[in-house]
C-alpha cells in the first residue's frame, strides 16, 4: 500500500513494472494525489516557482484508470505550467512550458476533501437496483456516475487552482437513471443534471441568487471546460 | 358512475391543493427521523404525461395511503409499504404560477371493473404537466422545503396500516377497485 510516507515518483508516461502491486493498490477505493515538480535539469532554469502550484487532488482511481488519469493530469500540468508562467510575470518566451520531460509526478495516498467524501458515499447509487423507488426508477449506471464525478472533479480542481472552494453538493439519483448535483449556499442555488443524450454526456443546469434573480440556464458538453460556467460555480463558495 | 363518467375530467381550481407521494429514498435529509425531511429535486424528474398527483377534492392524505398500500410494486407482486412514503400537499396556485408548469390537471385514471389486486383505479389522479427542466425541479423542491409546516402532511401510521390491512383481506372488493353503482 503507498502511504504519505512512502513516496514513489514516476514520469508521467509510463507505470514501470516493478510497481504494478502498488498500483493495483490504486485501483482499489484509495484516494491518492498526484503532484508535479520539474526535473531537474543541469543549466536549465525552470519556470515553475513552487511545485505545490501543480498539486492536483487525485480522483478514485477506479472511477479513472489510473494511468489515463497520469496522462490526463500530465496534460493539466503542462496547461499550468504555461499560465503559471505568465501569473507571476515571467514571459513566456524566456521561460519556455514544461515538456513532457520535465514532469514528474509523485504520487501519495491523501486524506480525502470533502468533496471526495461525499463522491464515495454517492457511489452507493450504483447498488440501486431496477424500482428502487418502488415505482419505475431506472438503474444508475456507471458512466453516468464516472461521468458525474469527473464534470463534478473537473470543476472543483480547477477552481481549487485559484483558491475558490466551492461547497460540497448532494449527489442524488434521478427515477430517469440520471444524476443530480445540487447546491445550497448562502447565496446562491444550483441543481445540474447529467445525463446521456445521443450517446454523450450533457449537463442541463439551472441557477439563482434565489427567488429567480440572476437565473443562469443552459447545457454543457460534460467532457469540456467552460469558463464561463466555471465563473459562476464562484457563487457557490 | 360509467367507466366513461369515471374517465371525464373536471376542472380543478387554484385554490384547490394536490398531493405528492414522495418515496423515503427521494427525501432530504436522509436521516428517517429528522423532523423536516423534505422531496429533493431529483423526486421532481416529469413522466411524459408529467408529474402525478392526487388531487385533494376526490382523495385525503388517509386515502393517498390507502392506494400506496394497495399497489404493487413495479413489476412484482409485492404490496408497497406506505411507511416508506411521505406525502406533500402543494397549492395549485403556487403550481401554475411557476414558469414552464403548463396546466394542473385532472386525469383519473382507470385500470377496470374490478380493477386488478395491485392496480387500484384513482378517480383522483391528476397531472402537473411541464417538461424536464431544472429549474422546476429546483423550485419545487425549494417549495416543499421552505414551506414545511404546511406542505407535509402528517400522518397516524397506526391508523393507516390498520386501515391498509382490511383493505388487503377484501382483495379487489373496495371502492379503489370498483366503481360506485349508481
Amino acid at each position: 500500500m503507498i502511504t504519505s510516507d512512502k513516496k514513489l515518483s514516476y514520469y508521467h508516461d509510463e507505470v514501470p513494472d516493478s510497481h504494478k502491486d502498488e498500483f493495483k493498490c490504486l485501483s482499489g477505493m484509495d484516494v491518492i494525489s498526484l503532484s508535479v515538480q520539474p526535473k531537474f535539469q543541469k543549466g536549465v532554469k525552470h519556470v515553475v516557482p513552487s511545485c505545490e502550484y501543480y498539486q492536483v487532488k487525485g480522483s478514485h482511481s477506479n472511477i479513472y484508470p489510473v494511468k489515463n488519469s497520469v496522462h490526463a493530469i500530465a496534460r493539466q500540468m503542462r496547461r499550468a505550467a504555461r499560465k503559471s508562467s505568465f501569473a507571476i510575470g515571467f514571459p513566456s518566451y524566456k521561460y519556455p512550458p514544461l515538456e513532457n520531460e520535465d514532469i514528474q509526478i509523485i504520487y501519495s495516498q491523501e486524506k480525502e476533501s470533502d468533496i471526495e467524501k461525499a463522491l464515495s458515499q454517492a457511489k452507493k447509487m450504483l447498488t440501486l437496483s431496477e424500482g428502487w423507488d418502488e415505482a419505475n426508477a431506472k438503474r444508475i449506471e456507471p458512466s453516468t456516475f464516472q461521468a458525474a464525478a469527473t464534470f463534478l472533479l473537473r470543476y472543483v480542481n480547477r477552481l481549487e487552482e485559484t483558491n475558490i472552494y466551492i461547497q460540497t453538493p448532494e449527489i442524488d439519483p434521478c427515477p430517469d437513471g440520471s444524476i443530480d448535483l445540487n447546491w445550497h449556499t448562502d447565496n446562491a442555488r444550483m441543481l445540474v443534471n447529467i445525463r446521456q443524450e445521443n450517446n454523450e454526456y450533457v449537463a442541463y443546469y439551472y441557477g439563482d441568487f434565489y427567488d429567480g434573480k440572476m437565473p443562469f440556464k443552459g447545457n454543457i458538453a460534460v467532457d469540456t471546460f467552460f469558463d464561463f460556467f466555471a465563473a459562476w460555480m464562484k457563487y457557490l463558495v | 358512475m360509467t367507466e366513461k363518467q369515471f374517465l371525464t375530467p373536471l376542472p380543478i381550481l387554484d385554490e384547490h391543493n394536490v398531493y405528492r407521494q414522495v418515496h423515503i429514498q427521494d427525501l432530504h435529509p436522509k436521516e428517517r427521523d429528522h423532523p423536516e425531511r423534505y422531496p429533493k429535486p431529483s423526486h421532481f424528474k416529469p413522466d411524459p404525461d408529467g408529474l402525478s398527483v392526487y388531487w385533494n377534492q376526490h382523495i385525503d392524505p388517509e386515502g393517498v395511503y390507502n392506494i400506496i398500500g394497495l399497489s404493487y410494486k413495479a413489476n412484482k407482486t409485492e404490496f408497497k409499504d406506505p411507511a416508506n412514503f411521505f406525502v406533500f400537499s402543494i397549492p395549485v396556485l403556487y403550481l401554475r404560477a411557476v414558469e414552464g408548469i403548463s396546466d394542473v390537471s385532472h386525469s383519473p385514471r382507470y385500470i377496470g371493473n374490478p380493477a386488478p389486486i395491485g392496480s387500484p383505479n384513482i378517480y383522483s389522479h391528476a397531472s402537473i404537466v411541464y417538461s424536464d427542466d431544472e429549474e422546476i425541479r429546483l423550485k419545487l423542491s425549494d417549495y416543499c422545503k421552505s414551506n414545511h409546516a404546511s406542505c407535509h402532511c402528517k400522518i397516524d401510521f397506526s391508523i393507516v396500516e390498520k386501515k391498509v390491512q382490511e383493505l388487503r383481506q377484501r382483495l379487489d372488493n373496495t371502492i379503489y377497485h370498483r366503481l360506485p353503482e349508481d
